[in-house]
């Protein structure tokens, strides 16, 4: 049986944990699962940062969670600088992330640029080290990411973000 | 000896998606739905104002009092 798998978002000043999200929709609120529709972003602001994390529910029997790699398929949008920034990073790995009350402004730390392929290497922490494993029910370090705009941005985008990790059995 | 295997990676996929706020109606969300109860404006889906401003009820009902 493989392990149970999911990603987890937190949200709110006393960090509200929902343990498997639906979506990962950015916008002008700090709320899980939200709704672009009705939570736009105002052109030349950032959306509110996401903290989310690799949450291993159960182990299945395997011994080994590792090679946490993230990253988003598709463009973001038109007319305009759009940016999608990250703490996630194949080197010079800053270590874990710190959960914070979300907001839209920058966050020291989140300033790498999203992948748009799948990275050659882990790219997300488990215990602050991108060698790290989870060998037990438990959390990877937080990925914080942030869509930035510019005052000409005209258009948003839908595209997909991906959670890859390895199993040992 | 067991040997620990690799199993396939896992990969979880969500949707990420982001709108503008330009200050302009969402035309897609609203056709076909008022968006001001007082003016009773309806935009259809090719994000044109619809050519009934008001229900047919009511236009028959001014043009007999006209």
């Amino acid at each position: 049986m493989a392990a149970t798998v999911t990603i987890a978002e937190s949200n709110g000043a006393g960090e509200t944990v929902t343990a498997s999200i639906t979506n990962t929709n950015m916008g002008s609120t700090d709320a899980v699962n939200l709704s672009a529709t009705t939570y736009p972003i105002t052109p030349n602001s950032r959306s509110y940062i996401k903290y989310q994390r690799f949450n291993v529910q159960n182990m299945g029997g395997s011994s080994i969670i590792d090679n946490l790699k993230v990253w988003r398929t598709g463009s973001l949008g038109t007319g305009g600088t759009h940016a999608h920034v990250t703490n996630a990073r194949e080197t010079s790995y800053g270590g874990a992330l710190t959960y914070a009350t979300p907001v839209n402004t920058a966050v020291t730390g989140v300033d790498q640029a999203m992948p748009t392929s799948e990275p050659s290497g882990a790219n997300l922490g488990i215990g602050g080290s991108l060698s790290g494993q989870i060998t037990s029910v438990g959390y990877s370090d937080y990925l914080g990411h942030q869509i930035t705009t510019d005052a000409s941005a005209t258009a948003g985008s839908s595209s997909t973000m991906n959670y890859q990790y390895d199993e040992t059995a | 000896m067991a040997t620990d295997q690799k199993l396939p990676a896992g990969c979880i996929g969500h949707k990420s998606e982001f709108l503008l706020d330009n200050g302009l109606p969402d035309y897609e969300a609203l056709a076909g739905k008022f968006i001001d109860g007082d003016s009773g404006l309806v935009f259809n889906s090719n994000k044109e104002l619809n050519a009934f401003l008001f229900p047919p009820e009511e236009k028959k009902e001014e043009q007999v009092k006209s």
